[in-house]
């Protein structure tokens, strides 16, 4: 017979479902605060950059007046020896006392501008003037300056002092041999002369710092350029490098989100299923009361089923989204916590009593009363569940080192290494044949209790022999 | 009156009476198998009318029982529903393709599925398998 296309095609689908929209997970905090600290330190190392570079710039700036005041201090020093004594010496105290017009008049003037300027040829000197101790101005390579009074002049009044200073300056229009020179650096010194073992006059010499200083320009750029350069390139992987994991982790988090809703949907769909279909049943027949009393059990037993569910996965969510919020920790003595738990505890159609062993003296806990109870009560559900009746179901409290052990015992069917490796995992149930009732999630949740109270859960099986959960709380 | 023997494969008990209550009672003689490989086993023993087959089940899934039971010359004339939580075009076709007459997907209406396997062919095309 061949199969009949007609009935696959009218393949019922009781209810179309829309797919399900994953909502897109936003940037995680972590990958913000990465981006906070990249995008911080960057703007950190830019200030530190400029910072050191204006540092560079002005210590090479002052090794630089050092060696140009050394220049001038050596022109003056030729200037002096070569033209005082004969020339300005005389001149100066010639014009003692003149008027400016006077000393701009003067017939010394031309002699002596060409004698220095045979002088400064050829070396970085700008420009040349001479004052009298008292700051008159007897003479200047800028001629129409000759006359001037600088006794205010600080550099003057220092030279006159007898000290040597120089500076840096920088003038957008300098006139000098009696022209304009446009942007230029120069450094100026002031720079006593003496005859005679007293100060009988004052060099003011400025010189051209101009290619010097670019120099150092070129190289702050150069040195700046290449370190920014590799700081972008670092930062730039760094940026691909952190955008590639988020990335990734979207991905992880996403799949992880899809495969638990395909388990929930899955593991909902048994007694939604057996539920949706027992009621249809009644619905449309009539049954012997004895049977309709069997399937009316089995739809309470199934809606009791999605009512565990829906609560596991309600006490997990919580847990997940609040975090230790979700915990009320005190103190707390454990017997008192363990008789609670197996008075409480009571398998359907099962008379057992859980037997509590409790070691004398031991220390009270941190922890949260409600869930640790919940933990073990999932833990005592699952030895009841998995251990025949008769069989003991021990619940036992004792203290090694600095952690106090709970431990589970039972004479059940035991679990192998292969379903001992599945254990915490959501949905993962030892019973495939979903015969023995339980959310899959019991122990998930147990696992999460127990870590929010740095604990640790540590489960010893053999397959027909039993099982041992132990939760190891610190102390 | 049994109108016919029908095996039902499905590893959950509670699904395993649900059939049973919907297709039994009169209806049909209903046989169980809790996995793959017993219902192939019983398939092979009973060769039964109609097979209703839980597609998730962990030792074999349902498109394999289907598979071997249609390349199986004594049982290519039984007629096969497959039973899915899964309804994405692409599992009713690996359902097609494994040789299912019918795919019915979980959550189910009993009386459709009745409907389905009473709307069967019966009669010439069961004596039309000496090829």
């Amino acid at each position: 017979m061949q199969p009949q296309p007609g009935l696959l095609d009218d393949a019922q689908v009781l209810r179309p479902r829309e797919h399900a929209v994953v909502a897109q997970a936003g940037t995680p905090a972590e990958f913000r605060l990465v981006r906070y600290f990249t995008a911080t330190s960057l703007i950190a190392f830019a200030i530190v950059a400029v910072v050191l570079g204006a540092v560079y710039r002005h210590l090479s700036i002052d090794g630089l007046v050092r060696t140009q005041e050394d220049a001038n201090v050596n022109i003056t020093r030729i200037l002096a020896n070569q033209l005082w004594a004969k020339d300005f010496g005389p001149f100066v105290r010639a014009m003692a006392g003149r008027s400016a017009a006077e000393l701009r008049a003067a017939p010394q003037i031309p002699e002596l501008h060409a004698k220095v300027l045979a002088l400064m040829r050829g070396s970085s000197v700008f420009k040349v003037k001479v004052y009298d101790p008292k700051g008159m101005t007897l003479y200047s390579t800028e001629l129409k300056q000759i006359g001037e009074d600088k006794s205010g002049n600080s550099g003057v009044i220092a030279a006159a002092q007898g000290r040597t200073v120089s500076e840096h300056v920088h003038r957008n229009a300098f006139s000098a041999l009696e022209q304009e020179v446009l942007d230029r650096d120069l450094i100026q010194s002031y720079i006593p002369a003496y005859e005679e073992g007293r100060i009988s006059g004052v060099f003011e010499v400025y010189s051209d710092a101009t290619p010097s200083l670019r120099e150092i320009g070129r190289k702050l750029w150069l040195v700046g350029g290449t370190v920014v350069g590799l700081l972008a390139v670092l930062y730039g992987a760094l940026f691909i490098v952190v955008n590639r994991a988020q990335g990734i982790i979207r991905r992880q988090s996403r799949a992880r989100y899809l495969e638990f809703t395909a388990k929930a949907a899955h593991e909902l769909r048994t007694p939604i299923t057996s539920i949706y279909g027992f009621t249809a049943l009644l619905k449309t027949r009539s049954y012997d009361p004895e049977v309709a009393r069997d399937v009316v059990e089995t739809i309470h037993e199934q809606a009791g089923r999605l009512v565990q569910i829906s609560n596991d996965l309600l006490d997990l969510s919580r847990i997940e989204e609040r975090g230790a919020q979700a915990f009320a920790f005190e103190a707390q003595q454990v017997a008192p916590l363990l008789e609670r738990a197996a008075g409480e505890h009571a398998a359907p159609g099962d008379a057992r009593r859980v037997q509590v062993e409790v070691e004398p003296g031991l220390p009270a806990l941190r922890l949260d009363r409600v869930k640790i109870a919940q933990a073990l009560a999932n833990i005592l559900g699952n030895a009841h569940k998995f251990s025949a009746p008769g069989t003991p179901v021990t619940l036992r409290a004792f203290c090694e080192g600095n952690r106090v052990g709970i431990s589970v015992i039972d004479r059940g069917i035991g679990m192998s290494a292969e379903e001992l490796g599945h254990l915490f995992e959501r949905f993962w149930r030892a019973d495939k044949a979903s015969e023995i009732p339980g959310s899959g999630l019991g122990m998930t949740l147990a696992r999460e209790i127990v870590q929010f109270h740095d604990g640790t859960i540590e489960v010893h099986s053999a397959p027909g022999e039993g099982t041992v959960v132990t939760i190891w709380l610190p102390c | 009156m049994l109108t016919g023997k029908l095996l039902i494969v499905d590893d959950i008990g509670q699904l395993r009476k649900l059939v049973r209550y919907t297709v039994g009672y009169g209806l049909y003689e209903v046989h169980e198998a809790a996995n793959g490989a017993e219902g192939l086993e019983k398939a092979r023993s009973l060769v039964p009318d109609v097979m209703i087959l839980d597609v998730m089940m962990p030792d074999m899934s349902g498109f394999q029982v289907c598979a071997a039971v249609k390349q199986d010359p004594r049982l290519k004339s039984v007629f096969v529903v497959l039973l899915s939580a899964r309804d994405q075009p692409a599992d009713i076709e690996e359902g097609k393709r494994a040789g299912a007459d019918a795919y019915v997907v979980k959550p189910f209406d009993p009386q459709k599925l009745l409907e389905i396997i009473e709307s069967r062919p019966r009669g010439a095309s069961r004596v039309a398998t000496s090829d």
